[in-house]
């Protein structure tokens, strides 16, 4: 359900300052954040530029109030805060670079080290590194600031050396997953050392990583810093934030209400630690996209308007009479972060007629998902839906995500793909079952369960699995459980979304089986959602064919198959022919390379 | 993985990290310069024989070694050995100091958790909305604020209206206080540094939450829950929280070791005699054995709450337990 | 969650919690109720250590053992020896028998009658373990070679040669103990004694019986069964506080009533508020430069050159120092005997600043000007490191920091080193106590007992190692050392004194910056504070003469 896409001809790009504008609003941590960096930067490498008094230079009274020549007042020594704040950036952000530069490549050699030979390396590595994290850092760095006397090197050295562990964990798993990878086999295969895979295979992929530690690390080093200069262990002599914070609390600012001497530098940790955190987050965002899919925002799309009922005429299509749903002039567009629109659905019209099973068929990028997520009132918030969604002569489409929520389940029910992620990890199958019933009305905790029992052995699972976890099932017996709480409601449709995609040929045709009785025996009307034409032919009444948007072609699925009417149906299905193999498998289950290629990011994309 | 080998594992691991803990604990603190004895046999009239017998007295005569096997055999009988400055059993003083800190911590760590888990959670459910910028932002300001310097600013405000130091006014007993007055004296004392810890951890508190509901917005479940037509506070009360708070639990249990460390500045800013400022106290007044004993306390805490989070994690996540 | 029960639990226990403390916050709770009115409320920045007198105490112990453990003779407003359990004294002639004449009654806090034989029992068995455990105790009653009891009331005690400092050195930290409940302990090498805690059922026979001891609190209360004229104050309490600053503010809140040797900062904010006196005078202690004078010293050996040590007390700014650092709060320092000594050098004047001199010192001694501002000794700058001991921070930063700019002036450079006291001791006294590898650095001293001699044993070879933080060893002045000791002729000895304190200046390894003020904090409403060189609530006629006001 991502809310960017990497669509191409559909989408309408604007240009200028809209754009910029956009662009900048999606990143204004990461620009917020290093233009704060910039600026500390700059203040510290010209610090002697911008001071309007040399550093350590009484100029004035103790304890001097702000006034026109000195901005920020006079510290306990007579001197220019302002002017001391400068230079006391130019020590602090040596503290925090210099550490972290230490943190950063102690951490890359020991994460690497760890993650690419592995074996009792590894052990070793992460055991010291388990160590480390668990030290109290303060209670150390009084240790080793005694022994060592406190100095410049010494201090950079101590929280260098503390904080290394975090980025060692951090990229000793990715480092561990690319080993594996196809890539670095091959350069090895060719012949390449472990020095030669290390710098040009693995630090590539893992520097984000390092950076954004590192980033975090100044940070934690600055603040570091203030907490030794605040226990007496900072720099002798020095002049950082912490070493301002520390003589001012020394020399008694608070009690004498000097707060201008206490102040500022608090707020320039404050600042920069908050700016680190700014980028930090957002490599953090970019390197973690799952923070950007959201299954809670789908419904919180806009309803276009609502166009005219197009006469009967004009469409060049029969109207069903038994359609139980029904999709008019059904269009979806995609809003874009760079003000960008992408047109995933156009003009779709569509008959889902009372007992029938039609297929849904396209490629991955289709539009098929963005289709099944609108008939579901969950598509996402960047999309503006417009069109009708009638269901038995009320369009759910004209209430929002409302007008369709007290359909879900009672009426129209979902089967996710049963393989994946789609239950609970931490609940029973029983408990998710039991709310499922329950979305139908109220019944007793007993009653419920029953039914829930009664569901399970419907589809063939023993009653006494219901207590397990969904972990504890494998992927065909997901399955028959995701119909089983498809059931549960007693709806009258049911919307597959590659039901059996994943699940071997033959535990597949026993799905086929399970839900072909169930719609006899319940009559039920089934939408299959599936990028399998085999399947289609062999389990469809009918099927609609949907390419770039739109339902190219839609009939019953002997016409289909026999007499395609658009060259892009027929290409598909020769295509499918060519690729189904003797063992009836599809595409997607044999070419596991192609599968890691374009196909599902486009999918992504619009779903 | 069964319960029991499970638990067995992982009770041996920490075991072992205890003992180099141990062990790495002994030997640091040798490293450090100016032995005990010199400092406090430096007094008129010292004699060679005087020092000697000190040594003797606190067990410095024997050799390194002897010392160490000495320290793991007492270590073993919870013995921690004798601090020099309190001339009283380290352990009871750090039993004295934990009963300080614990409650203040205590306090401050539950009232964090429950605001970081509140915001955390209203944060995520309006992501992207001032609400959630707002609260990000409080968040990520607090985070970034060094804690003893809001400890000050906070003494700064309140002096005369709120104790700044100590745990509790020592001429309370003299004036036959009340259970509720004594009560009440020890909470108004209470108030700064807990307050001064509060705002240093709750920050960093939101930010996890909010990352871990946003994680688990993404999971299918969370789909097959919107399609189920369930309401979306349904869906984060019975779906997103327990999932959310598997991550949580374990970070918070983590950072919960390194509360007690971090309260070293916050005690100090407030003279509040905790095991915070006891390890300050003692690194002043070099008593080794005490400082030994607080940092093992401390190392021992951090590795048995790692302990508790992965057993607890064990005991949540269906998961694990195959 | 299957414990969302226990959760709801977890959060009632702590939303009760929450609003107990808002409540608390609201209920007030002033500690300045009528009940404790009547105790005199001190506050320090230094912790107890020890409630038994064999231990070396520390100033704040000392203060505390005073008024609750009985003396022989304590110390008056000049500082001179003073009756206390003692009502009078008589030397004989060859000033090597003292007869001490007791107070009648006397008793300890546990009822048993308090005697010479008592203070006889603690001589004779402080003597017995003087190379051992009571070596600390027995330093202050260096030269006595046995005591008897002649009754009750009536002590001799004698001497192996006459002693100078004999009866000011007992009435700084010489206590009698309760035979009673140390003999017990006064068995074998006599370890016991030294670590006999006494923190329980402590026996005291002083003005103030011991209400509670901590190391962070002690509280007293008028000992009403005092053989003397008792105090006028239902007891006093002393709290500690670990910063300067939370000091403060319980002294500008009104939480306690005085402060013990406050810092300049303390003094300072004091001075603001109307509901505070303030006094200071000259006090006992100081605030030093010391530079490694001893000949074992292997790198920079040019701070051995008295022109070089000359040059760099000549550029020390005292006037800014004392202005800066310590906020104009005590006087420029000459030598470790302040001038609010009894026995103070008054000849001595100090060392004028002057920083031309001392370059011209400097530049006539050929140490030539390097390129970049340093001056250069056989072929090395001359760049030191400064120990720098935790307990001089805060002034100490800022005095460093006009001591560095100075000194730049002259050539010389200093980095800073911070350095706990014990470590500090044991960096300058190097390798097996050789002071091979001490440059310089600061500290702060108090010259205690009021008495010279022991500011100026420090000076001596016996030192080395012990106290000497100059590794400065010279026969001459150690055989001035033990004549002064047995001169009891004041004049006499006030010569010798005299030349030794010129020869501790005149040597440079002391370059005292500035002298530490005494000073009286109190809240209005209280009087009778006796500020003395000894600080305000060091003596013990203070205990003894505080008072409310009557307003």
């Amino acid at each position: 359900m991502a809310d960017t896409t990497a669509g191409t001809s559909p989408v309408k790009k604007t240009v200028g300052a809209r754009r910029v504008l956009a662009l900048a609003k999606e990143n204004a941590g990461l620009i917020v954040g290093v233009a704060l960096l910039v600026v500390f930067g700059a203040v510290a490498l010209f610090a002697g530029v911008f001071a309007p008094y040399p550093a350590d230079t009484t100029v004035g009274d103790l304890f001097g109030a702000p006034s026109a020549e000195h901005w920020l007042g006079l510290d306990d020594g007579g001197q220019d805060v302002f002017s001391q704040l400068l230079y006391g950036t130019q020590q602090s952000m040596l503290i925090g670079l210099a550490a972290a530069l230490v943190s950063g490549v102690v951490g890359m050699v020991v994460g690497v080290t760890a993650g690419y030979f592995g074996g009792w390396v590894e052990g070793v590595l992460m055991r010291i590194t388990d160590y480390v994290i668990v030290i109290p850092f303060i209670p150390l760095a009084i240790v080793v600031a005694t022994i060592h006397g406190a100095s410049l090197s010494a201090t950079i050295l101590i929280i260098g050396m503390l904080l290394w562990a975090n980025t060692a964990r951090v990229v000793r798993a990715p480092v561990l997953s690319l080993r594996h990878r196809l890539f670095v086999a091959r350069a090895r295969g060719m012949g390449a050392g472990h020095g030669r895979v290390l710098v040009r295979h693995i630090l590539p992929q893992v520097l984000p990583l390092i950076i954004s530690s590192s980033v975090l690390a100044i940070a934690t080093a600055i603040f570091a810093d203030t907490a030794m200069s605040f226990l007496g262990l900072g720099i002798p002599g020095g002049s950082s934030w912490g070493q301002m914070i520390d003589i001012a609390f020394r020399r008694g600012a608070t009690t004498q209400g000097a707060w201008w001497a206490i102040v500022p530098p608090g707020l320039c940790v404050g600042v920069v630690v908050l700016a680190c955190s700014l980028v930090g987050r957002h490599v953090e965002r970019v390197l973690n996209p799952r923070l950007a899919v959201s299954y809670m925002n789908p419904g919180d799309f806009t309803v276009g308007p609502t166009p005219e009922p197009k006469p009967v005429a004009t469409t060049g299509k029969h109207e069903a009479d038994d359609a139980v749903l029904r999709v008019r002039d059904l269009d979806v567009v995609f809003s874009l972060p760079a003000g960008e629109e992408f047109h995933a659905l156009h003009s779709v019209d569509l008959d889902i007629r009372r007992g029938r099973k039609l297929g849904i068929v396209g490629e991955s990028g289709s539009g098929k998902t963005t289709l099944l997520m609108s008939l579901l009132g969950l598509s996402a918030p960047n999309a503006t839906v417009s069109g009708r969604i009638e269901l038995g002569g009320e369009d759910m489409l004209a209430g929002g995500a409302e007008g369709f929520r007290k359909h879900l389940w009672r009426d129209i029910a979902w089967i996710p793909q049963g393989a994946m992620n789609a239950f609970n990890p931490v609940r029973t199958m029983e408990w998710q079952l039991v709310e499922a019933v329950r979305r139908a009305g109220p019944v007793s905790s007993a009653e419920a369960k029953q039914r829930a029992g009664d569901l399970f052995e419907r589809v063939g699972i023993p009653r006494s699995r219901l207590k397990r976890y969904p972990h504890e099932f494998s992927g065909g017996m997901k399955q028959r459980a995701a119909i089983a709480m498809a059931l549960a409601a007693r709806p009258t449709i049911l919307l597959a979304d590659e039901a059996t995609t994943a699940l071997d040929a033959m535990v597949q045709a026993q799905i086929l089986e399970l839900l072909e009785s169930l719609a006899e025996e319940m009559g039920l009307t089934i939408v299959f959602v599936t990028h399998d034409l085999g399947l289609v032919g062999d389990f469809c009444d009918e099927a609609a064919v949907v390419y770039q948007g739109r339902i190219v072609e839609m009939g019953s699925v002997v016409d289909l198959y026999h007499r395609p009417q658009n060259d892009y149906t027929r290409e598909l299905f020769n295509a499918a022919a060519w690729s189904r193999g003797a063992d009836g498998s599809t595409a997607q289950d044999t070419d596991q390379d192609t599968a890691q290629g374009t196909a599902p990011e486009a999918e992504k994309a619009v779903q | 993985m069964r319960w029991g080998s499970y638990l067995a594992r992982r009770l041996l691991g920490a075991l072992v990290t205890v003992w180099v803990a141990a062990t790495v604990n002994f030997f640091l603190f040798r490293l450090l310069p100016g032995d005990y004895v010199s400092n406090f046999a430096r007094v008129p009239g010292a004699t060679k024989a005087f020092q000697e017998q000190l040594r003797a007295e606190f067990g410095l005569d024997k050799s390194l070694g002897g010392q160490y096997v000495t320290y793991l055999w007492q270590l073993l009988h919870g013995n921690l050995g004798y601090s020099y400055q309190y001339k009283t059993g380290v352990s009871g003083k750090i039993l004295d100091l934990l009963a300080n800190t614990v409650p203040m911590v205590g306090l401050s760590t539950i009232i964090a958790i429950l605001i970081g888990t509140l915001l955390g959670f209203l944060a995520a459910w309006r992501k992207g909305t001032p609400t959630d910028g707002a609260t990000v932002l409080v968040a990520l300001v607090v985070f970034a604020l060094p804690v003893q310097w809001m400890g000050m600013m906070l003494v700064l405000w309140f002096t005369g209206v709120l104790p700044t130091s100590g745990i509790s006014d020592p001429y309370m007993e003299m004036m036959n206080p009340t259970l509720w007055e004594t009560v009440a004296d020890y909470l108004r004392h209470m108030i700064l540094p807990s307050i001064t810890l509060l705002l240093s951890t709750a920050g960093s508190y939101v930010l996890l939450v909010r990352t871990a509901v946003l994680d688990t917005f993404g999971e299918d479940y969370v789909l097959t829950a919107r399609a189920k037509g369930l309401s979306k506070f349904t869906i984060l009360r019975r779906h997103i929280a327990p999932n959310a708070m598997l991550p949580t639990i374990t970070v918070i249990a983590l950072t919960l070791g390194t509360v007690v460390g971090g309260a070293v500045l916050v005690e100090t800013v407030f003279s509040w005699p905790g095991i915070g400022w006891g390890t300050y106290q003692a690194i002043n007044n070099r008593d080794y054995p005490l400082l030994q004993g607080i940092f093992l306390v401390m190392t021992v805490s951090v590795i048995v709450l790692n302990l508790l989070a992965d057993l607890l994690y064990f005991r949540l996540d269906p998961r694990i337990r195959k | 969650m299957r414990n969302y029960r226990s959760l709801h639990r977890v959060i009632a226990v702590a939303l009760a919690t929450v609003l107990a403390v808002v409540l608390a916050a609201c209920s007030g709770g002033s500690s300045s109720s009528s009940a404790t009115s009547d105790i005199f409320k001190l506050g320090t920045t230094e912790q107890a250590s020890s409630l038994n007198p064999l231990m070396a105490g520390n100033g704040f112990d000392l203060m505390l053992w005073r008024t609750i453990y009985p003396q022989l003779v304590t110390y008056d407003e000049n500082l001179e020896p003073a009756p206390a359990l003692a009502q009078s004294w008589t030397w004989s002639k060859d000033k090597k028998t003292l007869t001490f004449e007791l107070a009648d009654g006397a008793t300890w806090s546990d009822g048993e009658a308090l005697t010479a034989e008592d203070a006889a029992w603690t001589i004779k068995t402080l003597l017995k373990y003087s190379d051992g455990a009571t070596a600390t105790a027995a330093s202050y009653i260096a030269g006595v070679s046995g005591a008897k009891a002649l009754s009750d009331t009536e002590l001799e005690v004698d001497f192996s040669s006459p002693q100078a400092d004999a009866l000011g050195n007992m009435a700084y930290s010489f206590f009698i103990l309760p035979e009673h409940v140390y003999k017990k302990y006064a068995t074998g090498d006599g370890s016991k004694l030294l670590s006999f805690t006494n923190q329980d059922d402590t026996v005291t026979a002083g003005p103030f019986d011991l209400e509670s001891w901590s190391t962070d609190f002690v509280l007293t209360s008028a000992n009403p069964d005092y053989w003397g004229t008792g105090p006028k104050i239902a007891g006093y309490g002393v709290q500690y506080y670990s910063s300067d600053d939370s000091l403060t503010s319980a002294l500008t809140a009104g939480d306690i009533d005085g402060v013990r040797i406050p810092s300049a900062n303390v003094i300072e904010a004091a001075e603001d508020d109307s509901n505070l006196v303030v006094n200071t005078t000259a006090s006992l202690g100081y605030y030093t430069i010391e530079v490694n004078v001893s000949d074992n010293k292997k790198a920079h050996r040019e701070l051995l050159d008295p022109k070089v040590r000359e040059a760099m007390d000549m550029a020390i700014d005292r006037k800014t120092i004392l202005e800066q650092a310590f906020l104009g709060y005590g006087s420029t320092g000459v030598g470790p005997v302040t001038s609010a000594s009894n026995y103070t050098d008054t000849s001595l004047t100090g060392t004028t600043f002057d920083i031309d001199a001392a370059n011209k010192i400097l530049d006539d001694a050929g140490y030539t000007m390097g390129s970049d501002g340093i001056r250069m000794a056989d072929g090395h700058e001359m760049s030191y490191e400064f120990n720098f001991p935790s307990t001089m921070r805060g002034p100490g930063d800022r005095a460093f920091a006009i001591l560095k700019k100075d000194w730049a002036k002259i050539g010389i450079e200093v980095t800073a080193k911070y350095i706990d006291s014990a470590a500090n001791f044991a960096d300058i006294f190097g390798t097996n106590n050789t002071y091979d590898t001490f440059d310089l650095g600061f500290w702060d001293w108090i010259a205690l007992p009021p008495e010279p001699g022991f500011i100026l044993s420090v000076q001596t070879c016996a030192a080395l190692g012990g106290y000497n933080d100059t590794g400065y060893c010279n026969k001459k002045y150690d055989a001035l050392f033990a004549k002064q000791a047995t001169t009891t002729n004041a004049a006499a000895r006030q010569k010798i004194l005299d030349q030794m304190q010129q020869m501790i200046y005149d040597e440079r390894g002391l370059m005292v910056m500035t002298e530490a003020p005494a000073t009286d904090i109190h809240a209005q409403g209280w009087d009778g504070i006796v500020l003395t060189g000894l600080q305000a609530y060091e003596l013990p006629n203070t205990w003894l003469s505080i008072h409310k006001t009557d307003s």
